[in-house]
C-alpha cells in the first residue's frame, strides 16, 4: 500500500472534476474513431493528443491519454469486423473470424462480442495492474544498475524474437535503435558524440519526433500507396447485438485465458496489443473443440483476440509505470507524455505522485465502463468513418504530426527529425523489417548504457559481478527460459508425435 | 518491379558502410573518462553496438545472397505496384516540401500546399477533396493557435 487513503481520495476528486470527465469521454471518442479509421493505432492516436496535455496538470492528462489507447485498442476491432480492414495492429487477429462473422449476416453478434471482450479485458488488466505494480515498485526500488541491465536486455531479446519473421532482421534493427540514441552529449562525461556541430542535437535525438516519425508517418506513408482502394460494405449489419449470459458463460473459459494471456504479455516490455491478440487467437483455437470452425466465423474467434488485445492496455502499464520501461509502442509514446509533464516513470513515482497512480488505476476502470455506452454509439456512426477516404485521412494526420511534433519543442528540427524517422520507418517495413525493436531499442537504449557503465564502475570491470544479484540472475533466469521454451517444447513434442503417429 | 531480394541486399549494405562510418567517427571521440578509473569510455557502447549492428547486418546479407533463411520472402517484391511506389514516394516528398516551405514561408502556406499535394501525389483528381482538406488543414491551424495557444 503506498500514499494511504489521502492519496485515493485526492484521486477520487481529481477524478471526479467535470473537466476529467469531459476529457475522459472526448478522449474515448477520439480513441475509438482513430481505432476505426484503418491504418491508424494507438501510438498515432497519443501523438495526435500530445499537443492538447501541454497546459494540462498532470491527473487530466495522463487520463485523456489513456482514455485514447484504451479505447483506440477497441475501436480498430469495428472496423475489422465490418470492412475486413483491421484499423489498428491490434486488431489483425480479429478479421479473420470477425469479418466472417459479418459477411454471415451475424455482424451485430461479433461487434457485440468484441465490446464485451474488450471491457472484460481491459478491467480485469486493470485489477492486475492495481495489485501488481505497487508490489513490483516496491522491488523496483532496490533496483541497481545490474537489474536495470538486466531488464533492459530482457525487453530488448523478447521483443526482438517476436518481432518480425527473421532473428537477424530484429536484431540488427534493435541494434539502429539503441545506436541512435548514444547521439548527443554522452550523460556520464560529457564526450560530444555524433552532434555534427549541431547544438540541436546535444540532448540527442527528440525522443517524441522519433517515435511518431517511426508510427505515425510511416503508419500513413504506407496508407498512400493504397489510398484509392474503394471500400464496400452492408450498413445494415451495422446494429451490436450484445451477449447474453448464457453466450458469456460458455466463453467464461476463453474469456479468463484471454484476459490472463493479454495481460501477461502486456508485462512484458515491448510487446503490444497484436502479440497479445494473436496469442491468444491461437491459444483459443488450440484448446477449442472444434478448430476447423476458426477462420469460418467462430464467436471465440472474435472474444479471444479481442478480450487480450484490451488486456495489454493495463499489463503494459505495469512496467511503464513501475521502471519507466514501456509494455508497449503505445506505452513507449505514453512515456513521453510523462516526461513532457515532468514525471519520471519509475518506482520512485509511486512515492512521489501516489494520487497520480491511484488516478490511473481508478480512472482505467471508469474509461473501461465509459467505453460500453460510447462504444454502442461509436457503432452506429461507424459507417460513415470508415467511408472517410485514405486521401483525406492522410494528409490531416501528416498535419497533425506537424503540429504535435512541434509544439512539444518549438522547433522544426524536430519536425525535419520526425520526416527522418518517418522515411526510415517506411523503408524498414517495406523492406520486412518490424519497426517494434527499433522503437524499443530508442527507448531501452540509454538505460541499456547507463546501466552498463554504472555496473563496470561497480563491478570494478569484472563481468561475473553483474550475476551477483539475486534480482538480476532472476531475470536472465526467465529470459533464458524464454528463448529456450521453444526449441526444448520442440524435442519434446517430436517424439511425442511419433508415438502418437505410430 | 524492385524484389525484396535485391533491396535487402542493399539495405544490408547500406547498413554496413554505416556501421563502417560511425565507427571511425567514434574513434575520434575525446575521452573525457577519468583516468585509472574502471570507467567505460565514451567510445565502448556505440562501438560496441555498431559492431553489433554490422555483424546482424552480414548475417542478413549472407541469407539473401544465398536465400536461405526464415522470412526471407525474396520472391515478393517491395511494392504492391508502381503506382502504389510512386504514391507512397510522391507522398514522401511532398512532405519533405511542405517542411521547406514552413521552415522559408511560415506554417500557413505549408499547410494550405500539404493537404491538396498530398492529394494529388495519391492520384487523387477530386477538387472537391482539395476543398476539404484545405477546410480541415484551417480547422487544425485554428484549434492549435485560438485554442491552445501554439505558436506556429
Amino acid at each position: 500500500m503506498f500514499g494511504g487513503s489521502e492519496a485515493i481520495l485526492a484521486a477520487l476528486a481529481s477524478l471526479g472534476d467535470p473537466t476529467t470527465i469531459m476529457l475522459m469521454v472526448g478522449g474515448i471518442t477520439l480513441g475509438i474513431i482513430i481505432g476505426i479509421l484503418p491504418g491508424l493505432g494507438p501510438p498515432i492516436a497519443i501523438t495526435i493528443a500530445l499537443p492538447f496535455t501541454f497546459y494540462m496538470d498532470a491527473v487530466p492528462s495522463i487520463i485523456l491519454l489513456l482514455s485514447i489507447y484504451s479505447a483506440a485498442v477497441y475501436g480498430g476491432s469495428i472496423s475489422a469486423i465490418a470492412v475486413g480492414i483491421p484499423g489498428t495492429g491490434a486488431a489483425i487477429a480479429t478479421v479473420i473470424d470477425g469479418h466472417a462473422m459479418f459477411k454471415k449476416g451475424r455482424g451485430g453478434e461479433a461487434l457485440g462480442l468484441s465490446l464485451t471482450g474488450s471491457i472484460i479485458g481491459g478491467i480485469f488488466s486493470v485489477i492486475c495492474l492495481a495489485f501488481i505494480a505497487p508490489l513490483l515498485a516496491q522491488i523496483a526500488i532496490k533496483f541497481g544498475p545490474r537489474e536495470f541491465l538486466a531488464i533492459s536486455i530482457f525487453g530488448l531479446v523478447v521483443v526482438v524474437r517476436v518481432a518480425g519473421e527473421n532473428l537477424w532482421k530484429g536484431l540488427a534493427i534493435g541494434g539502429v535503435g539503441i545506436f541512435l540514441t548514444t547521439w548527443g552529449l554522452d550523460e556520464v562525461n560529457g564526450t560530444e558524440r555524433y552532434t555534427f556541430g549541431s547544438y540541436h542535437l546535444y540532448e540527442g535525438i527528440p525522443f517524441v519526433a522519433f517515435l511518431v516519425g517511426v508510427f505515425a508517418l510511416s503508419e500513413v506513408m504506407m496508407n498512400a500507396e493504397t489510398a484509392l482502394r474503394k471500400v464496400d460494405f452492408d450498413k445494415s449489419s451495422l446494429s451490436v447485438k450484445l451477449p447474453g449470459m448464457k453466450t458469456l458463460a460458455k466463453l467464461k473459459g476463453t474469456i479468463m485465458r484471454s484476459s490472463l494471456l493479454g495481460t501477461v504479455i502486456g508485462i512484458i516490455p515491448g510487446e503490444g496489443a497484436a502479440v497479445g491478440a494473436f496469442f491468444a487467437y491461437s491459444e483459443a483455437k488450440r484448446r477449442s473443440k472444434n478448430p476447423e470452425a476458426f477462420g469460418t466465423g467462430e464467436p471465440e474467434g472474435v472474444i479471444a483476440p479481442e478480450t487480450a488485445n484490451n488486456a495489454t492496455v493495463g499489463g503494459a502499464l505495469v512496467p511503464t509505470l513501475t521502471l519507466g520501461v514501456p509494455g508497449s509502442p503505445a506505452a513507449a509514446v505514453l512515456l513521453g507524455a510523462f516526461l513532457i509533464q515532468g514525471l519520471a516513470p519509475g518506482p520512485r513515482l509511486f512515492a512521489e505522485r501516489p494520487d497520480l497512480m491511484y488516478s490511473i488505476f481508478i480512472g482505467l476502470l471508469i474509461i473501461n465502463v465509459l467505453m460500453i455506452f460510447i462504444g454502442l454509439i461509436a457503432i452506429r456512426f461507424a459507417a460513415q468513418l470508415i467511408k472517410v477516404p485514405t486521401s483525406v485521412i492522410v494528409p490531416s494526420v501528416v498535419l497533425l504530426c506537424f503540429v504535435g511534433v512541434f509544439s512539444v519543442s518549438n522547433s522544426l528540427f524536430s519536425v525535419g527529425v520526425m520526416i527522418a524517422s518517418g522515411f526510415l520507418g517506411y523503408t524498414i517495413r517495406k523492406l520486412g523489417y518490424s519497426i517494434a525493436p527499433l522503437s524499443i531499442g530508442f527507448v531501452l537504449g540509454p538505460i541499456l548504457e547507463l546501466s552498463l557503465r554504472q555496473s563496470v564502475q561497480i563491478s570494478d570491470g569484472s563481468v561475473f559481478e553483474f550475476f551477483a544479484s539475486p534480482i538480476a540472475l532472476g531475470i536472465y533466469g526467465v529470459l533464458a527460459l524464454t528463448i529456450l521454451w521453444g526449441p526444448i517444447r520442440a524435442r519434446v513434442k517430436k517424439p511425442m508425435e511419433g508415438v502418437d503417429d505410430a | 518491379m524492385l524484389s525484396q531480394r535485391v533491396a535487402n541486399i542493399v539495405f544490408s549494405v547500406f547498413l554496413l558502410a554505416a556501421c563502417g562510418y560511425f565507427i571511425n567517427a567514434a574513434i575520434g571521440f575525446d575521452d573525457l573518462s577519468l583516468p585509472g578509473s574502471t570507467q567505460l569510455s565514451s567510445k565502448f557502447f556505440p562501438i560496441t553496438i555498431l559492431l553489433f549492428i554490422a555483424g546482424c547486418s552480414g548475417i542478413v546479407l549472407v541469407q539473401y545472397i544465398l536465400d536461405k533463411g526464415d522470412g526471407l520472402r525474396s520472391e515478393e517484391t517491395v511494392f504492391g505496384s508502381k503506382m502504389g511506389a510512386l504514391h507512397g514516394l510522391l507522398t514522401f516528398a511532398v512532405i519533405v516540401g511542405c517542411h521547406l516551405i514552413w521552415r522559408n514561408y511560415g506554417f500557413v502556406p505549408a499547410a494550405l500546399v500539404l493537404g491538396p499535394a498530398a492529394a494529388l501525389a495519391m492520384g487523387v483528381r477530386k477538387p472537391a477533396i482539395y476543398v476539404a482538406l484545405v477546410v480541415i488543414s484551417m480547422i487544425i491551424y485554428f484549434a492549435f493557435t485560438r485554442l491552445l495557444a501554439v505558436q506556429l
